[in-house]
């Protein structure tokens, strides 16, 4: 570690800089909020308003976007249903309960601190441990990869609820479409059925804003015109979570951010695996009274907490091997070497003062993202105030712009509605949309380490699993998890036993 | 298909149809490519089998999934998509803010809501937020058409 670590944290507190990670966060934010915009959109459009800033202040605007839209995307997901991005479509499961229950401050609340000290959290671990991080994201090679998405996938069970096979099928639908367009290995395509529409695959994008948003407002559509999505007509001013709030969810926070930061270092696994990782684990962690699926805080815990805790470590192949993990990474990758810095371990060398800048730079802009958080929360909050009938056709409307932007063609438009219509009836029966996209996201990483675990293995994927531990590892978390997954807990046991005999009592057999 | 028993049954049926047709596709891919379709497609003719044998087994206990669902309340969705791919449709033909405006004004009243003047301002603000983002910030064009 540079001795000099901490001193290099006053660079940041410069006005430009200070600048930066306000005008950062804010746009991260306010882009993230919105279905379509993503933050690899907003930090390549700030790439050339980059161009006259010092090197480190043009990258601590950039991480501070990334950093800020991941945590956007949550705000439309609690409050509206309709997750601004892939990694916080999870939180819409639990956060939008709770807005209908009339909880949104309180979910607004607990979701920022989780998400805050989850990008805080990361930012230490890329500031102190970035060096054997990065070492440990080059032993996940594809066996790695590929349980990493068998991992996922069993989070599908978690996702169901109550109708498992359902679900099962809505999650094996989703594997299925992420095999639709052109092969990446043969160039072959397959299930294109002719539709130039498929022939480069279907995007997250148009699942994600049709199963979510679409079907959210066809579901809006459809409830009482003149009333609200929860009931209430007045806002709290509460902007910062309660101590008992942290103490209720303190062990959801802390395995959210765990999973995160381990996500974070493996490659293409991302803040979109990650939050699915958390719900599952925080579900199968359940205690009686918890209400997962209506509405529960510590699933919107973990997975708030997981999908900020990834940003840091995300960013640790980056700055340490030169290899970005994911989309956003490879934007930053792009701006690193416009600005005449080549990201590996000669920038630590050459430019430690800029590198560590970077990095401290982006610890602040989480403490700034808090701030600047809490009161767009409470603006963008005011929208579950408008009459259902209103915000509707609002969704709809943005569900369209929001695709047609962010893919720029129609025939993207054409899938999501599609997808808004699968979503909209998965979710009445039972065919869970989460699961779907679950399968879609997943599938991709699922079959190409599957393929490239084929070829190095030579046709022995047995034995080369075998001499690889930290797939044996894995391979034994995900047993683990399917038997926990089939096997009642003792209360739920307790619970249906005790469902029976009442059941008995009632009609008086013996 | 609906949460009843005959639904679980058809839903069944059409999943394990499917996978059968999807897997046949499969078997035309080349170099490995059938192979995760086809592990897929097993796994979906599975599932959907055990889920259906359930309902002979055990039909008993899907008797409290019997939920009434008017034609009206489904039929519903399927007409407001309609609307909005005429609206898609018509942004090329029209222009994008006219018909976004259009649809903004009038789906509200079409789903029941009588409240004129909020319907005019939400509107109106949308259609202006939309303005100010994608073509003064992030300097996109949206499709003009006749009008605007």
């Amino acid at each position: 570690m540079d001795p000099t670590l901490f001193g290099y944290a006053l660079n940041v507190l410069t006005v430009p800089n200070l600048a930066a990670m306000l005008a950062g966060t804010t746009v991260g934010l306010v882009i993230g909020a919105i279905p379509g915009l993503s933050p690899p959109m907003a930090i390549a459009l700030l790439i050339p308003l980059s161009f006259g800033l010092p090197p480190e202040t043009a990258i601590i605007l950039m991480v501070s976007v990334y950093a800020a839209g991941i945590y956007g995307g949550s705000f439309s997901a609690i409050l509206l249903r309709a997750p601004g991005t892939s990694a916080s479509a999870a939180s819409a499961i639990e956060g939008y309960e709770l807005t209908k229950r009339g909880k949104a401050m309180q979910a607004i609340r607990i979701s920022t601190f989780a998400s805050v000290v989850g990008g805080l959290v990361s930012g230490v671990a890329l500031l102190l441990l970035a060096p054997p991080l990065a070492r440990a994201s080059l032993l996940f090679g594809p066996a790695e990869m590929f349980l990493v998405a068998i991992l996922g996938l069993t989070s599908i069970a978690a996702v169901t609820f109550g109708k498992l096979f359902r679900g099962l099928l809505a999650g094996l639908a989703g594997l299925y479409l992420s095999t639709f367009g052109v092969d990446n290995y043969s160039g072959f395509p397959r299930y294109t059925f002719d539709y130039i529409g498929f022939e480069g695959g279907i995007g997250i994008l148009s699942a994600i804003i049709g199963l979510f948003a679409f079907a959210q407002g066809l579901e809006l559509c459809q409830a009482h015109a003149a009333g609200t999505i929860s009931g209430v007509d007045r806002l709290s001013w509460n902007l910062f979570p309660r101590l008992s709030e942290i103490r209720y969810t303190r062990w959801a926070l802390l395995r959210g951010w765990i999973t995160g930061l381990v996500m974070g270092i493996i490659p293409a696994a991302g803040a979109s695996v990650a939050q699915w990782v958390a719900y599952g684990w925080e579900i199968r962690h359940a205690k009686p009274g918890d209400q997962f699926g209506r509405g529960e805080l510590k699933g919107l815990a973990a997975t708030e907490g997981s999908n900020n805790g990834v940003t840091g470590t995300s960013l640790i192949p980056l700055f340490i091997l030169g290899i970005p993990g994911g989309i956003s990474a490879a934007v930053i990758f792009g701006a690193l070497m416009i600005h005449g810095l080549q990201p590996g371990m000669r920038l630590f060398r050459n430019n430690p003062e800029v590198i560590y800048t970077i990095m401290w730079g982006f610890l602040f802009a989480n403490i700034v993202m808090g701030f600047v958080a809490a009161l767009l929360a409470r603006v963008m909050a005011y929208l579950t105030l408008f009459p259902q009938g209103v915000l509707g056709p609002m969704i709809l409307v943005f569900s369209v712009i929001g695709t047609y932007a962010g893919a720029n063609n129609i025939h993207a438009v054409w899938i999501m509605i599609g997808f808004g219509v699968a979503g909209y009836y998965g979710q009445r029966w039972g065919f869970s949309p989460a699961a779907m996209l679950l399968g879609l996201i997943l599938g991709p990483i699922a079959e190409n380490g599957f393929r490239d675990m084929m070829v190095v293995a030579r046709g022995a994927p047995f034995a080369y699993l075998a001499g690889r531990p930290i797939a044996l590892v894995l391979l034994a978390i995900v047993v683990m998890v399917l038997f926990y997954a089939v096997r009642p807990k003792k209360w739920e046991r307790l619970e249906a036993d005790s469902a029976v005999a009442a059941e008995t009592a009632g009609t008086g057999k013996t | 298909m609906p949460n009843t028993l005959w639904g679980e049954r058809i839903s069944a049926v059409l999943f394990i149809a499917g996978a059968l047709y999807m897997g046949w596709l499969a078997t035309d891919f080349p170099a490995g490519g059938d192979l995760f379709p086809l592990f897929v497609s097993g796994l979906m003719v599975l599932v959907a089998g055990i889920m259906l044998a359930r309902t002979f087994v055990a039909p008993e206990s899907f008797a409290a999934w019997r939920v009434r669902e008017a034609p009206a309340q489904l039929a519903k969705p399927i007409a407001i998509t309609a609307v909005v791919i005429l609206y898609v449709l018509a942004i090329f033909r029209i222009g994008y803010y006219t018909t976004t405006f259009a649809l903004l004004v009038g789906l509200p009243v079409a789903v029941g809501l009588r409240r004129p003047v909020f319907i005019l301002a939400s509107a109106a603000g949308a259609t202006a937020f939309i303005y100010a983002l994608f073509e003064l910030a992030l300097g996109a064009q949206m499709p003009r058409g006749l009008l605007f």
